[in-house]
């Protein structure tokens, strides 16, 4: 039991060679220079994460409670516009800008639960109907993933919202389960790969066990794929979320959304447009910001699958 | 060959009888009750009445094994709520959802091939460059954001094009080019990608040294080999497209399955629901059976391989 520790700590060692650089501030700085396209994404990010962690300290005026008596104003650059109302206000003089901050506030939380639901989901059908491939687990797995995707994400999130209430968690459940399929057909296919490689072999003549061979071996290398996957989903988990609130399914007041701050405006479009613009506009650069990371994670990727 | 075209539709059929498995289960465990809402005078007796003329006062997996049978004989059922047969409903509704995302498809894969085939031949210069801008910002639109936005301008501020409803094929238009904007920046990115590629290939170095021109290597060579991940591509953007398609409609009030479907929900009409879902879900799975197995036509390797097994 001792020496076959020592052994795979040994073969662990001996990889060492292909491990990655030590992270310096130089070697961030350079990646950041070359790939600017990422530090844009990321620098836009950055700012709405801000605004939306930090919104109880930023916000101007009270998010909940409107001041009737400046209601529907117009935003700062058009004429009717109040300069303490930097976006406007809304049918009942709520501040736009201090909304939005909300809005991101949710946008983010449910945006990264809703991913870490997914992405475990995943994981765990990935991994073990890629181990198990070929068997009847694996066939029975894979036919579940084909039932999701051919179900229309919009339909099953109304059934389910309409069994459970729309809280905040169960709107991380139902964006969680409606959109798991993808991933783990890629984990699938990636464990299929792993498991014919040289050193899952080892691991296996070494006398690992399958849980360790799953946790230690699998996963480790499956961690950069996943970590480059996360921006994008994120960004495809804010959209469906304020698709829902806008479609009046998803989270319910006083709980504010970007989707529910752009539904309320819909009904002054023809007069007051920015109170559906603005909000848009919002999740157009967040998503904006988290595209432009994910895809220079998912280049980086592929680049690398490529050389090795 | 036959082999896989034969266990494909076993696939596909298992999965179609796991969706309407499931959609049935979870239709009945929602709370809210059909026979309530119908029932005029709401009296518990008129309720029961009804319930049972529904079948819904049995357990919900009697149901079920009476409902699997009528559906192999191909009886959708009735809907209590648009007083017609299932089918007819369907009929009705279907071709406006099919119309969007066939000329949402077309609209898009021709959009992106072009602009795909351009970036990768100017690859790495300022067209590259903008077109991937402009894909990256188009693929962060939500989607049913735009609609709203073309709607009040193209429609409410321009008076171009008609907003709402359906009378003529010009209703199409604005949803179809909504539905297609995803297509053409998913489209646009693989066929770059794949292009640029397959021009590096060694295969489209030896041509060009042969003194093949430059129009022949990029769709003899580079293109046809980019043929199928474009496909499978497709095939996935299918799925996408469809949800987006119901989503779309409903903004745009088009009296398609999307339409039909939401109301449906909502009013717990059980046997449209079932039948709606069950007919997007065979789209989803057929186009998807087909486009698998025209791999084999595409690729001679797969179809030696598939030979083989």
């Amino acid at each position: 039991m001792e020496s076959k520790e020592t052994n795979t700590k040994t073969l662990e060692s001996t990889n060492s060679v292909a491990r990655p650089k030590k992270v310096t501030f130089r070697s961030i700085g350079r990646f950041l220079w070359e790939n600017k396209s990422f530090t844009i994404g990321l620098l836009i990010v950055l700012f709405m994460l801000s605004l939306g962690i930090f919104a109880d300290y930023i916000v101007p005026h009270d998010a909940y409670n409107g001041n009737p008596r400046e209601k529907l104003l117009s935003p700062f650059w058009m004429k009717d516009s109040n300069p303490k109302y930097v976006l406007g206000t809304d049918y009942i003089g709520r501040d736009t800008f201090s909304r939005i901050c909300y809005g991101l506030q949710v946008s983010i939380i449910i945006g990264f639960g809703s991913v870490a639901v997914s992405l475990t989901i995943a994981l765990v059908i990935g991994i073990i109907s890629g181990l198990s491939h070929p068997s009847l687990l694996d066939s029975i797995l894979m036919r579940l993933t084909d039932v999701q995707m051919a179900f229309p994400f919009i339909v099953l999130a109304i059934i389910i919202l309409s069994v459970v209430e729309p809280t905040i968690g169960s709107v991380i459940l139902v964006l969680g389960l409606c959109s798991w399929a993808v991933r783990s057909r890629v984990i699938r296919s990636s464990v299929m790969i792993q498991k014919e490689s040289d050193y899952v072999a080892a691991g296996i003549a070494l006398g690992a066990s399958k849980f360790r061979i799953a946790w230690k071996y699998i996963l480790r290398n499956l961690l950069p794929s996943l970590v480059a996957a996360i921006p994008l989903d994120v960004a495809n988990a804010i959209v469906l979320e304020s698709l829902l609130s806008y479609m009046q399914i998803g989270l319910k007041p006083p709980i504010i959304s970007l989707g529910s701050i752009m539904g309320d405006g819909r009904n002054y479009m023809a007069s007051h447009w920015w109170m559906t613009a603005i909000p848009g506009f919002v999740i157009l650069f967040f998503v904006l910001g988290l595209n432009l990371m994910g895809d220079t994670l998912q280049k980086k990727m592929t680049d690398v699958s490529v050389k090795g | 060959m036959f082999g896989t075209i034969v266990k494909r539709i076993l696939q596909g059929i298992l999965v179609l009888v796991l969706v309407v498995i499931i959609t049935f289960v979870v239709l009945r465990l929602i709370p809210g009750d059909p026979a309530r809402q119908m029932a005029s005078d709401g009296s518990a007796q008129a309720v029961e009445e009804i319930r049972a003329e529904m079948g819904l006062d049995k357990p919900i997996y009697v149901q079920l094994f009476e409902y699997i049978p009528k559906l192999l004989t191909g009886q959708l059922g009735w809907s209590y709520f648009q007083k017609a047969p299932v089918f007819d409903v369907i009929v009705n509704t279907a071709p406006f959802t099919y119309a969007l995302l066939f000329s949402a498809m077309i609209l898009g894969v021709i959009m992106g091939l072009i602009f795909g085939i351009i970036a990768a031949v100017k690859a790495h210069t300022w067209v590259d460059r903008t077109l991937s801008a402009i894909a990256v910002v188009f693929q962060s639109m939500p989607t049913y954001w735009v609609a709203t936005m073309l709607i009040l301008i193209v429609s409410v501020q321009w008076g171009l094009l008609p907003a709402v409803g359906y009378k003529s094929p010009k209703y199409l238009i604005l949803p179809a080019f909504v539905v297609s904007i995803p297509i053409f920046t998913a489209v646009l990115r693989n066929v770059r990608q794949n292009v640029m590629d397959g021009l590096s290939q060694e295969f489209s170095r030896a041509a060009r040294a042969r003194g093949i021109s430059h129009i022949t290597i990029l769709f003899k060579y580079a293109f046809r080999n980019s043929l199928i991940p474009f496909i499978t591509q497709i095939g996935g953007q299918v799925g996408v497209s469809l949800g987006t398609c119901v989503l779309i409609e409903s903004v745009f009030s088009l009296p398609g399955m999307g339409m039909q479907i939401l109301n449906a929900v909502l009013r717990r009409d059980y046997n449209l629901v079932q039948g709606l879902i069950l007919i997007l879900a065979a789209t989803f799975v057929l186009i998807n059976a087909i486009i698998d197995i025209s791999y084999s036509y595409l690729d001679p390797r797969i179809r030696k391989a598939q030979g083989g097994l």
